[in-house]
C-alpha cells in the first residue's frame, strides 16, 4: 500500500461507511476519539446532523444506494438527548428499518445503532473499528434484493 | 508601586468553578458586566475532575464544557485566570479589588494549543488535575476542555531551557513574563472559593500515603474517567491489575470531631455510590463493592432511587465503625465493628476514603465585618455586598452550588442595578449582502493547522481537488485557520473573489464554527452560508497511519462539504419581543421571595395564590433549621411583598390555561370565590405551587387517637396547647412514614432535621421527659449535623429500625387518659424488641406533591418527575430551569426541601427570568421547520412526536395542515425525518443537502 500515493485499482477495497452522528454526543464523542489520537480505520463519511431522530430510513437507504457499504446512526445515550427524547424516536424507527432491510436482502452487518456520548472517544474509535471489520467481512455492498436472492444473500 | 491597571465592572466573580461560572453567566444574562478572577489556568473547577455525575451517570465534562465556552464567548465577562485576590476594600456597592495575576508565560490569545511545546519540554511534573496520578511537561494545559485551551508554565517545575519557547510556532511563550497587579472596582462580589478535598490527618488514620492503594475519592474519580491517568481502565495502583473488592469508607474526615469537622459533608454518600456502580461498569471481570457507612445520607432529588439500584445491583452496605486498615498478604485488610458488635476483617485490594468538603477560606482579605465565617471556615453573608456560594458557604452538591450560584447573582444583580452598574453586549451592524439568484460561489480553506494537519494529510493535493469542484471560486491553503491573521485573510478572499459560500477544511464546527461564521458575517455573508469539513479531529488525527487513505478521506469531506453549502441559502432567526412582566404561582414562602427577587430587578410581577392568604407552609413552621425564627421573618417578606410597587397580589385566583411560549405568555385564570376570569400577559412564569404533608391516615394509628400526631402538628401544638406539651412525660418520633418506601421511594429530606428540632424544643419544654427517634439513616446532612450533635448532651434516644422491622403503634381502646398508645420498636443492636408506652407518637410523613401539579404541568407544558414533583430540565445544571424555557421552578414544588433552601431556589428562579426579561427581544434557532402546506396531509405525526409541542395541527385553515411554532422550535428535526410525505423541511439540513453529501461521496 506504501509504494501507490494515489488511489487505484490495485489498492485493496476499503469499505465506506456513512455514519450519521448527532451534534451534542456522539460528534463531539468522534471528536474527542481525535483530541485523544485514538486510532480507527479511515472508512467512514460523516454527515453531521442535530438530532438522531432527524435521520429517515430515506437516508439510509439512499446511503446505500450512493456507494455505501454500511451505516451508522449514532446519537445520544438514552436520558442525554438535547432534544429530550429525539433519540428513543430514532430508535424506535431504525428497529422497524432493520427488518425491512433484512428483508430488502441487505445483510445486518451493514446497518448499524449507536449510542456514542460526547465522552466515548475510545468507545467511537472501537465501534468504528468494529463495524468496518463487520462490513469488510460482508464485502461490497453491489445493491438491493434480486431475483437470485440479493447480493448478500449468501451471508444472510 | 507602578501605577496599577484597573478594571471596572458590575459584578466581580472569585472562583472559576461550577459556582462562579453560573453566576456569572446569570450575571451576564441580566446585563451585568462580570469579571471572573480564577486562581488556577482554567475554568472548570473540581466539577472538571469528576468523572460522571450522580444520580444520572450523566459524563461530567459533557455537561460542564458548554457552560465554559458560554463563559469564554459572553462579551460580558471576563475571565483572568491564574489570578487571586489579595485585598478587598470599600462597602457594598463600590469595593476595591487588589488582584495578582501569576505569569502564565504563554500569551492564551496567540497559543494555538498544539502541543509543540510539550514535546520539547524536558521536564517532568505530577499532573495537579490528574491529582498527581499522572505527569505532566512543565508547560501543560489542565486538561483537554480547557479554557481558555491555552498551555501555561509551572513556574516552579520550569528549568528555563527555552526549549518550548524554540519549538512554539507562534511565538505565544515569553518566559520571562513576571507577575502583575491589577485594581478592580465592582458593585457586588460573588465569593465562589469552593472546597478542597477533606483533612489530611483524617486521609492518613486509613493508611493512606502509607498504602498506594488506599486512594481518596477525588482520585478514584480521575481512576474512573476515560480522559485520566489510566484512560478510564480501573487499575489498583501497586498491582496494575484490576481490583476484585473495592471498599468504601465513609465520613472520612465528616463527622468527626477528632479533626473539628463534626459537619456531614453531604455528598460522600451519593458519590461513593456512584464510583461503586461506575467500578463496576469499568472493570471487566466481576468485582464485588462494599461502603462502610454510619448513615446513608440520599436526602438528594433522584438519589433515593439511585441507592436502591446501588442495592439492588449488588452493592454491598455495611453500617459500621472501622477500626484500621492494614496491609496483609498483599491486601488491604479492614478492621471493623459492625452494628451488631464485634470485630471482623475483611480483605479488600483498593480502598477509596470519601474524603469530605473543607472550604477554601479567605475572610482575611475581606474589611472588618464584611463576611463571616463559622466554625469550620464556611462563609456567611453578612454585609449585603458579598455573597458565598457553592460549596465555600456550606457542604453542597452541584446542583445546590448552582441554585447557591443563579440566587447569589440575583442579589447582586439587584445591588448592580440600584447603582448603575449595568453593561451592554457588543452588537455590530452587518448589512448582510443579498445572494439570491447568484450561482454559488464556494471559497474553500484547508487549514494545515500547524503540522496537526499537514503531517498526515496532503495539504496540497485537497487544495487543488477541491479547486477542480463545480462552484468553487477559490481555493486556498491557511497554515492556522483560525488565527487572527487567517480571519483577514478569509475576509479578504470573500471580497475578492466574490465568495457567497465558504468551506473551511480544518478543526471541529463544534468549537470553531462559530468563529468562522462570525468570520464571513463581518464581510456581509449570512452565516448559514457556511459549513466545515472536519480534517483534523476526524481525520488527521485518527488516521496517522494510512497518509494517503487519509487524504483521500479529506478530499472527499471537502467535496461532501462543497456540495452542501451549495445548496445553503442565509437563514435568519425569527426575533420575539419580551413582555417584560413576570408571573410567580404560588404564593408561599419561594413564590414571595421570587417575585421580590424580580421586582427588586425592576420588573412587574403578578403573584398569584390558590388560597386567601400568603405564606403557605411556612405559616406552621417555627425555625429555620438554624434557629432563626419563622414568623417575623414570613411577616416581614410578606408585608414588604405586599407594599412593592412593582408586585401584584392575587390571592384566591387560579390559573386554568396558559399559552404561548418564553418571552409571551397568555394566562388566563380565574379571581376570588366568583371566578372572575382575567387574562394576564407575561414573559416568563414561576412555578412556586409548594408541596404538602402526607396525612399517613391508618399508619401507626394516625388518626385514631389525638394523641398520635404528625412532626407539622406537633410544630402547631407548641403554639397552641404548650401546657399540654409541658406535661409530656414520654414521646417517640417515628421516621420516614410514607417516605423512602415502594410507593415514594424518596427521601423528604426535611424530616430528619425537623423531627431534631422538635425533639429539642420538647427537652426545652419538658426537660425530664423521655423522647426516643425511631429512624432509618439520620439524614442531617451539612451544617445541620449540629443539631443532631446536639441531641447528644440532651439525652435524645436514638433506635434505628429496618422497614422489615418497622415499629408498630397500638392504639388503646379507651383513648381517654388513662391508656396510652403504646410502640412496639426493636433495636437492632441489643437484638431486644420493646413496648413502650407514649404520651404522644409523632410521625415525620412524607412531603408530597401539590395536588395542582398534574394539571399545571399539563397547562404549562412541562413535566413531572415520577413522584409528581416539577421536572427540571437538567437535574445537575439546570436546577430551576424547565425544559420548556421561559418557565422556572422555585421551592418544593420541584421536590422536597427545607425554608431555606427554598427561598434559594426562589431567587435562583428569580435569576433566571430576569435574564429572559431583560432582553428586549430574543432570538430563536436559525434553522427551525418550515411546512410544505401543499404536501401536507394533516395527519398529526410530527404534532405527536415534537419534543417541544412547536408543532400543532392548525384547525383554523380549510385544510387541515401542520403549522410550526418558530419561537418553540430546536430544529431538531424530528418531525422532518417522521413525515411520511415529506412535507416539513428544515432548511440547509434537509433531505436535498443529506442527498448532496452522499452524491459527493462517491
Amino acid at each position: 500500500m506504501t509504494e501507490s500515493k494515489k488511489q487505484d485499482s490495485t489498492r485493496p477495497w476499503q469499505p465506506k461507511i456513512v455514519a450519521f452522528l448527532c451534534r451534542w454526543c456522539s460528534y463531539a464523542g468522534a471528536d474527542l476519539a481525535g483530541v485523544s489520537r485514538l486510532s480507527y480505520p479511515p472508512t467512514t463519511r460523516v454527515i453531521l446532523v442535530p438530532c438522531s431522530s432527524r435521520i429517515s430510513s430515506y437516508h439510509i437507504i439512499k446511503a446505500l444506494m450512493e456507494g455505501a457499504d454500511g451505516v451508522l446512526v449514532s446519537g445520544c445515550h438514552p436520558g442525554d438527548c438535547h432534544y429530550l427524547t429525539g433519540n428513543l424516536l430514532a430508535r424506535r424507527k431504525f428497529i422497524l428499518l432493520k427488518r425491512l432491510l433484512s428483508y430488502m436482502g441487505v445483510a445486518e452487518q451493514r446497518v448499524r445503532f449507536a449510542w456514542v456520548s460526547a465522552s466515548e472517544g475510545e468507545e467511537f474509535a472501537a465501534l468504528i473499528t468494529e463495524i468496518t471489520e463487520k462490513v469488510r467481512t460482508v464485502g461490497p455492498f453491489r445493491g438491493f434484493l434480486r431475483k437470485d436472492g440479493g447480493e448478500d444473500a449468501a451471508t444472510l | 508601586m507602578p501605577k496599577l491597571k484597573s478594571k471596572t465592572a458590575g459584578a466581580l466573580v472569585v472562583g472559576g468553578g461550577i459556582s462562579g461560572m453560573q453566576a456569572a453567566l446569570d450575571l451576564a444574562e441580566t446585563g451585568v458586566r462580570v469579571i471572573v478572577v480564577e486562581k488556577t489556568p482554567s475554568l472548570g473547577g473540581h466539577m472538571a475532575q469528576l468523572d460522571k455525575t450522580f444520580p444520572t451517570n450523566d459524563c461530567s465534562m459533557c455537561i460542564l464544557s458548554p457552560k465554559m465556552v458560554a463563559c469564554g464567548r459572553d462579551s460580558l465577562i471576563e475571565f483572568l485566570s491564574l489570578s487571586e485576590v489579595v485585598e478587598i476594600s470599600g462597602k457594598p456597592g463600590r469595593y476595591t479589588v487588589l488582584v495578582r495575576v501569576a505569569p502564565r508565560k504563554v500569551d492564551p490569545r496567540k497559543c494555538l494549543s498544539c502541543g509543540a511545546c510539550v514535546k520539547a519540554c524536558p521536564v517532568t511534573r505530577a499532573g495537579v488535575f490528574d491529582q498527581g496520578l499522572s505527569e505532566t511537561a512543565a508547560i501543560y494545559r489542565p486538561f483537554p476542555q480547557a479554557y481558555p485551551n491555552a498551555y501555561a508554565i509551572d513556574e516552579a517545575a520550569c528549568i528555563q531551557c527555552g526549549k518550548c519557547v524554540e519549538a512554539c510556532p507562534a511565538g505565544a511563550i515569553d518566559l520571562k513574563e513576571t507577575e502583575q497587579f491589577l485594581r478592580l472596582t465592582a458593585g457586588a462580589i460573588v465569593w465562589a472559593g469552593g472546597y478542597r478535598p477533606g483533612a489530611i490527618d483524617a486521609l492518613t488514620l486509613y493508611g493512606y500515603r502509607q498504602y498506594r492503594d488506599v486512594i481518596t475519592s477525588l482520585e478514584m474519580e480521575r481512576l474512573l474517567s476515560s480522559s485520566g491517568p489510566t484512560g478510564g481502565k480501573l487499575l489498583v495502583p501497586s498491582t496494575g491489575k484490576e481490583p476484585e473488592k473495592i471498599a468504601f469508607i465513609q465520613c472520612v474526615g465528616s463527622r468527626d470531631v477528632r479533626f473539628g469537622k463534626p459537619y456531614c459533608s453531604s455528598v460522600c454518600c451519593t458519590y461513593s455510590i456512584k464510583e461503586a456502580l461506575l467500578s463496576r461498569e469499568h472493570c471487566a471481570g466481576p468485582v464485588e463493592t462494599k461502603i462502610f457507612y454510619m448513615d446513608i445520607r440520599t436526602q438528594g432529588k433522584g438519589f433515593e432511587r439511585y441507592y436502591m439500584r446501588a442495592e439492588k445491583e449488588g452493592v454491598a452496605f455495611e453500617r459500621s465503625r472501622i477500626v484500621g486498615v492494614v496491609k496483609q498478604g498483599g491486601r488491604l485488610q479492614i478492621t471493623y465493628s459492625p452494628e451488631t458488635g464485634g470485630v471482623r476483617r475483611e480483605p479488600f485490594d483498593l480502598v477509596v476514603l470519601a474524603v469530605g468538603l473543607v472550604p477554601e477560606t479567605a475572610t482575611e482579605i475581606f474589611p472588618p465585618g464584611e463576611l463571616a465565617h463559622d466554625a469550620y471556615g464556611f462563609l456567611k453573608e453578612s454585609s449585603g455586598g458579598v455573597f458565598p456560594v457553592g460549596a465555600s458557604a456550606m457542604p453542597r452538591d452541584i446542583p445546590e452550588s448552582v441554585v447557591s450560584a443563579s440566587a447569589a447573582a440575583a442579589r447582586a444583580a439587584i445591588q448592580a442595578r440600584s447603582r448603575g452598574m449595568r453593561g451592554e453586549r457588543k452588537q455590530g451592524a452587518v448589512t448582510e449582502k443579498n445572494i439570491s439568484g447568484e450561482p454559488a460561489r464556494v471559497g474553500v480553506f484547508v487549514c494545515h493547522c500547524g503540522t496537526n494537519i499537514a503531517s498526515v494529510v496532503d495539504v496540497h493535493a485537497v487544495k487543488d481537488a477541491a479547486k477542480g469542484l463545480p462552484s468553487v471560486a477559490y481555493a486556498g491553503e491557511l497554515l492556522y485557520a483560525c488565527s487572527e491573521d487567517s480571519q483577514k485573510a478569509i475576509q479578504e478572499k470573500v471580497a475578492k473573489h466574490h465568495l457567497n459560500r465558504v468551506v473551511v477544511a480544518s478543526c471541529s464546527p463544534r468549537t470553531h464554527a462559530v468563529l468562522f461564521q462570525e468570520t464571513i458575517h463581518q464581510e456581509g455573508l449570512n452565516p448559514a452560508l457556511f459549513e466545515m469539513a472536519n480534517i483534523r479531529d476526524q481525520c488527521s488525527w485518527v488516521h496517522g497511519e494510512t497518509p494517503e487513505l487519509a487524504t483521500a478521506k479529506a478530499e472527499e469531506l471537502v467535496r461532501m462539504a462543497v456540495s452542501k453549502v451549495r445548496t445553503h441559502r442565509p437563514l435568519t432567526p425569527q426575533t420575539l419581543e419580551v413582555t417584560h412582566r413576570a408571573l410567580v404561582i404560588g404564593g408561599g414562602i419561594a413564590g414571595m421571595s421570587a417575585a421580590l427577587g424580580i421586582a427588586r430587578q425592576g420588573y412587574g410581577v403578578t403573584l398569584v395564590e390558590k388560597s386567601e392568604r400568603l405564606g403557605g407552609i411556612a405559616r406552621t413552621l417555627r425555625e429555620f433549621w438554624d434557629g432563626r425564627p419563622v414568623p417575623p421573618f414570613l411577616s416581614s417578606l410578606t408585608e414588604t411583598v405586599g407594599k412593592h410597587p412593582a408586585i401584584e397580589v392575587r390571592t384566591e385566583t387560579q390559573v386554568t390555561e396558559i399559552k404561548g411560549y418564553k418571552g409571551r405568555f397568555d394566562v388566563a385564570m380565574q379571581c376570588g370565590n366568583t371566578g372572575t376570569p382575567r387574562h394576564e400577559t407575561c414573559g416568563a412564569i414561576i412555578l412556586a405551587t409548594g408541596a404538602r404533608e402526607w396525612a399517613p391516615d391508618g399508619l401507626y394509628g394516625y388518626g385514631q387517637d389525638n394523641r398520635i400526631v404528625t412532626q407539622l402538628e406537633l410544630n402547631g401544638l407548641f403554639e397552641t396547647a404548650p401546657e399540654s406539651i409541658k406535661k409530656l412525660r414520654r414521646v417517640v418520633m417515628i421516621q420516614c412514614v410514607g417516605s423512602r418506601t415502594e410507593e415514594r421511594p424518596y427521601c423528604s429530606r426535611v424530616c430528619c432535621t425537623q423531627a431534631i428540632q422538635n425533639a429539642l424544643r420538647l427537652k426545652e419544654q419538658a426537660p425530664d421527659a423521655q423522647v426516643i427517634v425511631a429512624y432509618r439513616d439520620v439524614r442531617t446532612y451539612g451544617l445541620r449535623e449540629d443539631l443532631y450533635l446536639r441531641t447528644r448532651d440532651r439525652g435524645i434516644i436514638f433506635v434505628r429500625y429496618d422497614p422489615e422491622n418497622a415499629p408498630d403503634v397500638r392504639v388503646p381502646e379507651d383513648t381517654g387518659i388513662t391508656q396510652l398508645p403504646v410502640v412496639r420498636l426493636r433495636d437492632p443492636i441489643l437484638e431486644r424488641t420493646f413496648e413502650i408506652p407514649a404520651d404522644m407518637v409523632v410521625l415525620a410523613a412524607a412531603m408530597i406533591p401539590g395536588e395542582s401539579n398534574r394539571e399545571l404541568a399539563q397547562m404549562a407544558k412541562v413535566s413531572l418527575d415520577p413522584d409528581g414533583f416539577f421536572l427540571e430540565a437538567h437535574v445537575k445544571l439546570r436546577p430551576v430551569d424547565c425544559a420548556m424555557e421561559g418557565i422556572f421552578l422555585a421551592g418544593t414544588a420541584q421536590g422536597p426541601k427545607d425554608l431555606e433552601e427554598s427561598i434559594e431556589q426562589a431567587y435562583a428562579a428569580a435569576s433566571r427570568a430576569c435574564g429572559l426579561l431583560s432582553k428586549e427581544v430574543i432570538e430563536g434557532e436559525a434553522s427551525v421547520a418550515e411546512v410544505e402546506e401543499s404536501r401536507c396531509a394533516g395527519c398529526g405525526l410530527c404534532e405527536a412526536v415534537c419534543p417541544f409541542h412547536a408543532i400543532e395541527i392548525d384547525v383554523t385553515k380549510p385544510k387541515r395542515v401542520s403549522a410550526v411554532n418558530a419561537a418553540l422550535c430546536k430544529g431538531c428535526g424530528a418531525c422532518v425525518a417522521s413525515c411520511r410525505n415529506g412535507a416539513i423541511h428544515l432548511p440547509n439540513t434537509d433531505d436535498v443537502q443529506v442527498v448532496e453529501m452522499l452524491r459527493a461521496m462517491g
